[in-house]
């Protein structure tokens, strides 16, 4: 018994894509269990027995854990199964209803021999052809050498009861499961309110968890899809600063991202994609640190973006920089750092600077200076200015501190520009 | 007659202690006027000018918190200049900056800031303040062992808010001018200065020596104001 074959009759009735996607459902279900799996379109997997048999030695127990998957699948017209030393044995035995799990291998090779024909996957005229010659069984035709059924009938033929017969190799592709998460859920109502959303996003989200969990692995990005009455199907972006699986964690964040999407028109089905999977990241926290339900930064960052978009939330670094409007630099929060961090100059710098230098009506007291900044003369954006620092007193505050500039050596070297705030 | 303090008597609700210690502003005679430092948590309002070295008053605080913890400035009125920050001890790797386009959203993110229990000072810049509002970020805040900082103008108009604090700050010419106008637990301050000159030398208009008078370049009247 090297081999099981399962076989589906209800997935026969099926159109050949809707029953390829059923047929990998299945094989998606039953490799929680079974290693090796080669699908049979149209209704019908095999399962290698031997790699499971050092995980089962008693195959009995292997076959009762594949059962209870099988019964979650509540498939009406259920399914035939049947173990045979090559694929197309199994399979034979699969299509006549065999159904049992026989202690050795002599009643299975009994079964097989008495098989009658119309089970094989001989053709008609082959069939007839063996019914004159008085071969009703497989086992009398398994009983004849290959050389002499070559002589009689065509190639296909021979290669079918050689490969029945193990006497002749039979390759098989095996199942892989797939790296991307891609499931849709028609709703049994249309839905327009998006809070009312949330319950059916979340038996998708339970299947990514699922999904996840089984490879170990996160995702930091999603993509929900509803279709919309009416409307073109309208696709929702939700990231995450680091991967995450758990539904809790997606439920919130999507429902986050939902409160800043109002629903053009009701929802009728719904869509979750996820690609790139990432590694899970286990979080260690301190019991005993006293603070309370302390989150991670990722977690914070995730709830923020998902709400004011992933620009809104910033960390900021400085670069090597003189020129004072490069030195700051921002890039979205928990984002490796671009720019090789600056030695610190122990210059006197503004806290805040104002994105355009301002021009001044009056001149401000100066208090001390100048700070010549000469540099950037290789990439166009010259600057020369004298820099001071000063205290305003044209404002409707008077006594603030500023960092203000005049251009050296130029027309308007009188001209005086405020440029930050010694906050 | 056993009362409810005593120590007998479990409280779950409540936290320890030691956990209210007041954080440390760095300048001597505003721990003085704030009875030890900064309240732990809360919410406390600092009526300011823009640029007269208010967020230098904050800078020792900000530097303290990221030690350990992260900072969050929501919706500063500038882009802030790194090099200064990093230069006063800041961690830029624990500074969250969060902009908002609208009011509703920036007290949502310092809510979930403060909630967070990740951010132990939050900072933001807010002229339209209610009463809901307060006792709201007041629980985020307790929730979360959180101080939130509200920076508003000093024209800006509002009622008594319940916050923990309420600082007047005005301009001086040898640091900050801070008045302590209500502190829970303390009584209110009068104006005092918050000199700065340790910590920002260049930053303080030199006095000049008595014997030294200045060479006048403009007419006299130009200096009064």
């Amino acid at each position: 018994m090297q081999w099981l074959y399962l076989y589906f009759p209800a997935l026969t009735a099926l159109a050949e894509a809707e029953a390829d996607a059923a047929l990998r459902d299945r094989a998606r279900l039953l490799y929680r269990t079974s290693a090796d799996i080669s699908l049979h379109p149209p209704a019908g997997l095999w399962l290698k027995l031997k790699a499971m048999r050092r995980l089962y030695p008693d195959l009995r127990v292997y076959w009762a854990a594949l059962a209870e998957q099988l019964e979650t699948l509540r498939d009406e017209q259920g399914y035939h199964y049947a173990p045979g030393a090559t694929p197309l044995a199994a399979r034979l035995l699969a299509l006549t209803g065999y159904n049992h799990w026989p202690a050795s291998a002599e009643p299975l090779n009994e079964a097989l021999a008495a098989c009658p024909l119309v089970y094989t996957d001989l053709s008609d005229k082959v069939q007839t052809q063996c019914r004159r010659l008085g071969l009703t069984g497989v086992g009398e035709l398994s009983a004849m050498p290959l050389k002499a059924l070559a002589r009689r009938f065509d190639s296909q033929s021979v290669h079918y009861i050689g490969r029945l017969t193990g006497q002749l190799k039979h390759p098989l592709a095996f199942y892989q499961p797939e790296d991307q998460f891609a499931e849709t859920l028609d709703l049994y109502y249309e839905v327009s309110l998006s809070d009312r959303l949330m319950a059916p996003i979340d038996t998708l989200l339970a299947k990514l968890e699922s999904f996840l969990r089984r490879r170990d692995s996160a995702v930091q990005q999603l993509t929900l899809q509803l279709w919309l009455r009416d409307q073109p199907p309208e696709r929702l972006q939700v990231g995450a600063a680091e991967g995450l699986y758990r539904v809790d964690d997606w439920h919130t964040l999507l429902a986050l991202s939902l409160t800043e999407k109002p629903l053009a028109a009701p929802v009728y089905a719904l869509g979750l994609y996820a690609d790139r999977l990432c590694p899970q990241q286990g979080s260690s926290q301190d019991l005993l640190a006293g603070r309370r339900n302390r989150q991670s930064a990722a977690q914070l960052v995730n709830v923020l973006q998902a709400r004011l978009g992933r620009a809104a939330v910033q960390q900021c670094s400085c670069a090597n920089e003189h020129r004072p409007e490069y030195v700051s630099s921002t890039r979205p929060a928990l984002t490796p750092e671009a720019t090789a961090p600056l030695p610190d100059t122990r210059a006197l710098r503004p806290t805040l600077l104002l994105p355009k230098p301002q021009a001044l009506a009056q001149a401000p007291d100066i208090i001390h200076g100048p700070e010549r900044i000469t540099t950037g003369w290789w990439d166009g954006a010259l600057v020369v200015r004298d820099y001071y620092v000063a205290r305003r007193r044209d404002s409707r505050e008077p006594g603030q501190w500023c960092w203000v500039y005049r251009i050296p050596n130029s027309a308007e070297r009188h001209r005086w520009y405020l440029h930050g705030y010694f906050s | 007659m056993l009362s409810f303090d005593h120590p007998l008597i479990a409280r779950g609700f409540q936290r320890p202690l030691a956990q209210s210690t007041p954080l440390t502003s760095g300048y001597p005679a505003l721990d003085q006027a704030l009875g030890g430092g900064w309240p732990a948590t809360g919410v406390g309002l600092v009526e300011t000018p823009l640029g007269i070295g208010e967020l230098r008053l904050l800078l020792p605080l900000a530097q303290q918190v990221t030690q350990e913890h992260w900072l969050a400035l929501i919706n500063p009125p500038h882009p802030l200049q790194s090099d200064a920050w990093q230069h006063a001890g800041v961690d830029l790797e624990r500074l969250l900056l969060i902009h908002t386009e609208s009011g509703k959203k920036q007290l949502w993110s310092a809510e979930q800031c403060l909630k967070s229990g990740l951010c132990r000072l939050v900072i933001t810049w807010c002229d339209r303040l209610t009463v809901t509002h307060i006792k709201r970020l007041q629980l985020a805040a307790s929730e979360g062992d959180a101080l939130l900082l509200v920076l508003r103008s000093p024209h800006a108009r509002g009622g008594a808010l319940p916050v923990h604090l309420r600082l007047q700050l005005r301009a001086h010419a040898r640091g900050v001018q801070v008045a302590v106008l209500k502190q829970r637990g303390g009584w209110p301050v009068p104006a005092f200065v918050v000199a700065m000159h340790t910590h920002w030398p260049d930053l303080v208009v030199p006095e000049r020596a008595p014997n030294i008078t200045p060479f006048v370049r403009q007419p006299a009247a130009r200096h009064a104001g």
